[in-house]
C-alpha cells in the first residue's frame, strides 16, 4: 500500500468575519491514493463542493478562513505554502474540473487558447508547443477533429464536449490529482456514461488520483473505491465502495441508500429521510444527524459525536455496530405484480387525453435579411394517451423535445400540426375562451421552482391567484381553500405570508404543486418536476405526488431524464428521441425489456447504486451527441448512433409495430423481430 | 462577418433619410411664417419675399426635401443665411477642431473611466473603492461649464500654465494645439469618466463572479492575467455601450466648450447658427452629427464582434 497522495485531517472552513463566522465544514477528513478515486458524497448544503474548494486553494481569500489539523498533497504541507505556491501546483500536480461546463469556460476565447494558456502557465513552453500540447489533449479525451475545434469558441460545442474539454483542459499538466465537483450532473445519462468512462479510462493510463464530488450514488457506485459521506459539514462515514452500499455504518448513509427509487419496488412511496439538511447556522449540537435519524436516541444528543472505527469504516454515530442498517438490497422484487391495472387495459373505456400526429417546427432565420433557411421539427408527429387516473413518463435526452410536448398539450405554444384532445375536447383548435375554460382541467408543474414562482407574491397569493382567474370565491372562502390546498401538500397555514425565498426547493416545489392542483384540474404536465432536487427531497416530493394521485384520481404526464424515477412512479413510459416517440409501453415492460436500441441505450447509462453488479453489467455506451433536430438523418433518426444499425435503417423510416410484450416499438430490428439476443441489457441487476 | 457588416450598413439607410428628413422638416417646427422670423421682425416685407424665394419655402416639404437631398448627395448643403459661406466648406474648417476637442475628451474619460473602474472593480468595498465612488459622484455632479471655468481660473489665469481661450491647429504646432485642448479636453470628459468608471465596475464585479474566472483560478493563472485576459474582455461589454452613448452627450457637450473656451469649432457654428435661427447651417450641422454618431455606433458594434464571439454568427 503506498503512501496516500492527498491527505486530509481536521479540515475546517469558515466564512465570514471573526465575529459572525459560520463554520460551512467541520472535521472533514479524508486520504486518496495514486490511482484510486474518493467519492465525497451528500446532500447539497453538507459541504462537498467547499472541502473540494479547500483543498484546491480556491476559497476567496478574505472571505473564508481555511485551518486543518493536516493538509498534505503529495508530502507536502499544504497549509505551510505562500499563496504563490499553492498557485504553482494548481492546474499542475492539482487539477480541478466543475459542475457547470456551459459557464465555466471563458466564451471569449477560443477552447485551444484556454487550455495552451494552461500549458504556458506552468510549462516554460513556447506558443506553438502549448498549442500542440493543447490539440494533443483534446484528442485524448476524444474531441474529433481535435487540430481544427481548438479552434472553435465555446459556444460551438454541446454541453458533454464542453465537459470533455474542461477535462481536457485539467489534464493539459498530466496532474497527479484531479477534483471533479459533479462533473456529469448538469449532463444527460447518456452522456454521463461517457464521461465516467472517458475519466475512468485517463484514470487508468495517467495513473492519477481523483476526487469525486457528487450527489449521485449510482456515480458513485460506478466510479469510486472509496467513500466520504459529508453530512452538514463533517464526514458521518468513511469506506470502501463496496463496504459502505452493502453494509451502510451510519444512518444517513442508509437512508440515502433506501431513498433511491431503485431500492423500491414500482408505484410503492419511496422511503425518504424526514427533514432536510440543517443550516450553517442552527447546527445541532451534538449529532446532526439526530433530529432526521430514526434511530435517535437520549445519548445521540448529549455531546459531541467522534467518528468511531467500525470494522473497515469509520461512522460518526454513538449506535455504531447496534444498528440494523440495511446496505442496497439488489434483489428489489422487479417483477412483483401491479398496484393496479392501467386503467387503458380496461376496454372501452376513452383516454382522457388524445394526442395524434402532434408536430411543432421552429423556423431558423439566417443570413442578410433574415430569411427562413429551414425549420427546426422539434417535435414530429407524436401519438400519445393517457387514461384518467393513469402516469404516462415521458423520457429522452435534452433536445429530444420532451417539453416542448408539455407546452403543446397545454397548448401554451401552438402545434403546427395535429391534435390534442382532453376529453374529447379539441384543445389544438379551441378559441381563446373556451381554451381558457378548458385550462382549468390541466395544469403544469416546472422544473425549477426557484424561477416558476413569482419572488415577490406570497405563497398565499401564488396558490390563490388560479381561484382568482377562474372561480368567484369571497377572500374568506378563498383563503379557505388555499389552506386547505397547502395542507394536501404538507405545508401549514403559517406559511400564506410567507415569500418563496424563505423556503427550500423541495418545498418551494410542495407549493407549485399546490398550485397547480387549486382548480382541480385531471391532468397535471410534471415538466421535471424533481431534477432540481436532492435524492431524499426528491424522494418526498415523488410520494406526495403519488399520493395525491391515489386521492384525487389525477392523470400525470411525468417528465423527466432520470428514468429510475419515472419507471417508480409511472403505468407506462414513453422514450422520445429527436422528436419522435421511438418506444411507448407498460412501465416495467420498457424498463425491463426495452426493445428499442435507443430505450437499451438509455437504460445501460444510469449507473446501478449497487457496485458489484455495475462493474459486471455491460454497457451500451452511445458515441457522440444527438444529430441536429435542424437536418435529422434520413430513415431512422437513431441509425447513426444505433449499435445495430442495418441498411434499411439508413434509408427508409421504421413503421411503429406491436412487439409480444405489448410495448409500441418504431425500429426495423423490432419489425424483422431479430433483436440479438446479447444486445438485451440488463437493465437491473438480477442480484 | 460579411454579412454582419452588409446587414448593418443596410439598416443605417432607412436611418439616415429619417433623420435628414427630420432636420429639413425643421422648418414646420417654427412657428408663423417662417420666412419673417429668419428675416427678422422688423425687415421690410420685400427681404422676407427674397427669403422665401431663396429658400423656396412656399414649396411642399417633399420637394424642399428632394431639393435638399440632391445637394446633399453631391456635397452641397447650401450656404448660411447671414454669412453667405457655403455649409460644407465652413464645416471643413470647423469639423477638425470639435474631433480634436471630443477624441481627446473621450480619451481623458477611457484614460480616468477604466483605470479607476478596474481598480474600484477587483476590490470591491475598499476603501479605494469607496474613495473611487466618492470621485465618481462629485464628477456626475458637476456640470463641465463649472469644471471648464473653475479650471481656466486655476491653470490659466493663476497658475498660467495653459492658455485660457484659443486654438491651434495641429499641422501648425502639435505642442500648442495640445496645450490649448488640455483644459477643454479634461472639463468635457470628466463627466464621462466617472460614468464609465462606474459601469466599468459594476461590470468587472459581475464577472469576477463568473464560473470561468474560477476556472481561470484552479488552472493556477496569477490574478493579474486572471483579470487582464479573461475577466476584462467579458466586462468591456457593457461600457463599451456606454462609451457610445457617451459620445452622443460628448458631441451635445462641445456646444457650450466651444464657447468658453473660445474654440472655433462645430458647436460655436451650431450655437450661432441656433440662436440666428440660420436653418441650412442647422440642417447641415445635424446631419454631419447624425453621420458620425451612426459611424460611431456601427464601429461599436464591430467591437462587439470582438469581445463576443457569439455575435458573429448573426
Amino acid at each position: 500500500m503506498s503512501a496516500p497522495l492527498l491527505e486530509v485531517e481536521g479540515l475546517r472552513v469558515q466564512f465570514g468575519s471573526s465575529g459572525g463566522a459560520l463554520t460551512v465544514v467541520d472535521d472533514v477528513g479524508f486520504s486518496v491514493e495514486a490511482g484510486k478515486t474518493l467519492g465525497l458524497v451528500g446532500e447539497s448544503g453538507c459541504g462537498k463542493t467547499v472541502t473540494a474548494l479547500a483543498v484546491m486553494g480556491l476559497l476567496p481569500p478574505k472571505a473564508s478562513r481555511v485551518q486543518a489539523r493536516r493538509l498534505r498533497f503529495d508530502g507536502r504541507d499544504l497549509t505551510a505554502l505562500s499563496r504563490a505556491e499553492r498557485r504553482q501546483l494548481r492546474g499542475d500536480a492539482m487539477a480541478m474540473v466543475f459542475q457547470e461546463p456551459m459557464t465555466s469556460l471563458n466564451p471569449a476565447y477560443t477552447v485551444g487558447n484556454q487550455i495552451a494558456e494552461t500549458v504556458q502557465a506552468h510549462r516554460s513552453s513556447d506558443r506553438r508547443s502549448a498549442w500542440k500540447r493543447a490539440v494533443e489533449v483534446l484528442e485524448l479525451v476524444g474531441i474529433p477533429d481535435a487540430a481544427g475545434r481548438a479552434r472553435d469558441y465555446p459556444h460551438a460545442f454541446s454541453g458533454g464536449m464542453r465537459q470533455r474539454v474542461m477535462i481536457a483542459m485539467a489534464l493539459a499538466n498530466e496532474p497527479r490529482i484531479l477534483i471533479a465537483d459533479e462533473p456529469t450532473t448538469a449532463l444527460d445519462v447518456t452522456v454521463q456514461a461517457e464521461i465516467l468512462d472517458l475519466m475512468r479510462s485517463l484514470q487508468q493510463e495517467l495513473g492519477m488520483a481523483m476526487v469525486f464530488v457528487t450527489h449521485d450514488l449510482g456515480v458513485v457506485a460506478d466510479i469510486c473505491h472509496d467513500v466520504a459521506v459529508l453530512y452538514a459539514g463533517q464526514v458521518v462515514e468513511h469506506a470502501g465502495v463496496d463496504h459502505l452500499f452493502s453494509a451502510p455504518a451510519h444512518p444517513y448513509t442508509a437512508g440515502l441508500l433506501a431513498s433511491m427509487p431503485q431500492a423500491t419496488p414500482a408505484g410503492r412511496p419511496l422511503a425518504i429521510i424526514p427533514g432536510e439538511v440543517p443550516r450553517p447556522e442552527d447546527q445541532p449540537p451534538a449529532c446532526r444527524f439526530a433530529p432526521r435519524c430514526p434511530h435517535v436516541q437520549a445519548r445521540c444528543e448529549a455531546a459531541l459525536v467522534p467518528l468511531y472505527r467500525a470494522g473497515a469504516a469509520s461512522s460518526r454515530c454513538v449506535r455504531v455496530g447496534e444498528l440494523p442498517l440495511r446496505g442496497v438490497v439488489s434483489t428489489v422484487d422487479d417483477r412483483s405484480p401491479r398496484q393496479r391495472p392501467s386503467p387503458l387495459d380496461l376496454p372501452h373505456r376513452a383516454p382522457l387525453l388524445e394526442v395524434r400526429g402532434l408536430s411543432k417546427s421552429f423556423p431558423v432565420q439566417r443570413g442578410v435579411l433574415r430569411r427562413t433557411v429551414g425549420r427546426v421539427q422539434a417535435v414530429d408527429g407524436i401519438d400519445l394517451d393517457i387514461g384518467a387516473g393513469e402516469t404516462l413518463g415521458l423520457v429522452g435526452e435534452s433536445g429530444s423535445g420532451k417539453s416542448t410536448v408539455a407546452r403543446l398539450i397545454l397548448r401554451l405554444v401552438e402545434p403546427s400540426a395535429g391534435s390534442v384532445r382532453l376529453n374529447g375536447q379539441p384543445i389544438h383548435s379551441l378559441a381563446a375562451a373556451p381554451l381558457r375554460q378548458a385550462r382549468r382541467q390541466m395544469q403544469i408543474v416546472f422544473q425549477d421552482p426557484y424561477s416558476s414562482l413569482d419572488p415577490r407574491a406570497t405563497v398565499g397569493a401564488t396558490v390563490a391567484e388560479p381561484l382568482l382567474v377562474h372561480e368567484d370565491l369571497s377572500s374568506a372562502e378563498r383563503e379557505e381553500r388555499v389552506i386547505e390546498l397547502l395542507g394536501r401538500v404538507g405545508l401549514g397555514r403559517h406559511c400564506l405570508d410567507r415569500y418563496p425565498h424563505e423556503f427550500s426547493g423541495g418545498q418551494r416545489q410542495r407549493i407549485a404543486v399546490a398550485r397547480a392542483l387549486a382548480l382541480e384540474p385531471q391532468l397535471v404536465v410534471c415538466d421535471e418536476p424533481v431534477s432540481s432536487l436532492d435524492v431524499s427531497t426528491q424522494s418526498q416530493v415523488i410520494n406526495l405526488l403519488m399520493r395525491l394521485q391515489r386521492e384525487l384520481g389525477l392523470s400525470y404526464l411525468f417528465i423527466a431524464h432520470d428514468l429510475s424515477v419515472v419507471r417508480h412512479i409511472s403505468d407506462r413510459i414513453a422514450v422520445m428521441y429527436l422528436g419522435r416517440i421511438v418506444e411507448v409501453g407498460d412501465a416495467e415492460e420498457v424498463y425491463l425489456r426495452p426493445t428499442h436500441p435507443y430505450t437499451q441505450a438509455l437504460l445501460s447509462a444510469i449507473p446501478l447504486p449497487d457496485p458489484g453488479a455495475q462493474r459486471r453489467r455491460r454497457r451500451t455506451v452511445l458515441r457522440g451527441d444527438p444529430p441536429s433536430p435542424l437536418q435529422p438523418p434520413p430513415g431512422c433518426r437513431f441509425h447513426t448512433r444505433c449499435p445495430h444499425v442495418m441498411d434499411i435503417c439508413r434509408t427508409a423510416d421504421p413503421v411503429a409495430v406491436t412487439t409480444p410484450g405489448g410495448s409500441t416499438v418504431a425500429c426495423h430490428l423490432a419489425t424483422a423481430d431479430a433483436i440479438p439476443a446479447g444486445a438485451a441489457v440488463e437493465a437491473q441487476s438480477s442480484g | 462577418m460579411l454579412a454582419f457588416f452588409v446587414r448593418r450598413l443596410l439598416l443605417l439607410t432607412p436611418l439616415l433619410i429619417l433623420i435628414s428628413f427630420g432636420v429639413v422638416a425643421l422648418v414646420l417646427l417654427i412657428p408663423g411664417d417662417p420666412a419673417r422670423q429668419l428675416a427678422g421682425i422688423d425687415a421690410p416685407q420685400a427681404e422676407v419675399t427674397a427669403i422665401r424665394e431663396q429658400y423656396e419655402l412656399d414649396e411642399p416639404l417633399l420637394v424642399q426635401y428632394g431639393r435638399w437631398l440632391g445637394g446633399a448627395v453631391r456635397g452641397d448643403l447650401g450656404s448660411s443665411i447671414f454669412q453667405d459661406r457655403p455649409v460644407v466648406t465652413e464645416l471643413g474648417d470647423r469639423l477638425p477642431v470639435t474631433l480634436s476637442l471630443a477624441v481627446g475628451a473621450l480619451a481623458v474619460m477611457l484614460l480616468i473611466g477604466v483605470p479607476a473602474g478596474i481598480l474600484a472593480g477587483t476590490r470591491p468595498g475598499s476603501l479605494l473603492d469607496r474613495l473611487i465612488t466618492v470621485f465618481t459622484s462629485l464628477s456626475l455632479a458637476l456640470p463641465p461649464f463649472w469644471v471648464a471655468m473653475v479650471l481656466v481660473v486655476l491653470f490659466a489665469v493663476t497658475w498660467r500654465v495653459v492658455p485660457a481661450i484659443g486654438y491651434v491647429r495641429f499641422t501648425d504646432s502639435p505642442v500648442d494645439w495640445a496645450t490649448h485642448l488640455y483644459l477643454p479636453w479634461f472639463a468635457l470628459g470628466l463627466g464621462g469618466s466617472a460614468t464609465l468608471a462606474r459601469q466599468v465596475r459594476g461590470s468587472l464585479v459581475d464577472v469576477l463572479e463568473q464560473d470561468y474566472i474560477r476556472t481561470a483560478d484552479a488552472k493556477g493563472l496569477p490574478p493579474r492575467r486572471i483579470i487582464g485576459k479573461h475577466a476584462l474582455k467579458n466586462a468591456a461589454i457593457a461600457p463599451l455601450t456606454v462609451l457610445g452613448i457617451q459620445f452622443a452627450y460628448l458631441l451635445g457637450g462641445t456646444v457650450i466648450i466651444e464657447q468658453i473656451f473660445s474654440l472655433g469649432g462645430v458647436g460655436q457654428y451650431f450655437f450661432v447658427a441656433l440662436v440666428n435661427r440660420d436653418l441650412p447651417v442647422i440642417r447641415g450641422v445635424v446631419v454631419v452629427v447624425a453621420l458620425t454618431f451612426i459611424t460611431l455606433n456601427l464601429v461599436v458594434d464591430v467591437l462587439y464582434t470582438y469581445l463576443n464571439p457569439k455575435v458573429r454568427l448573426g
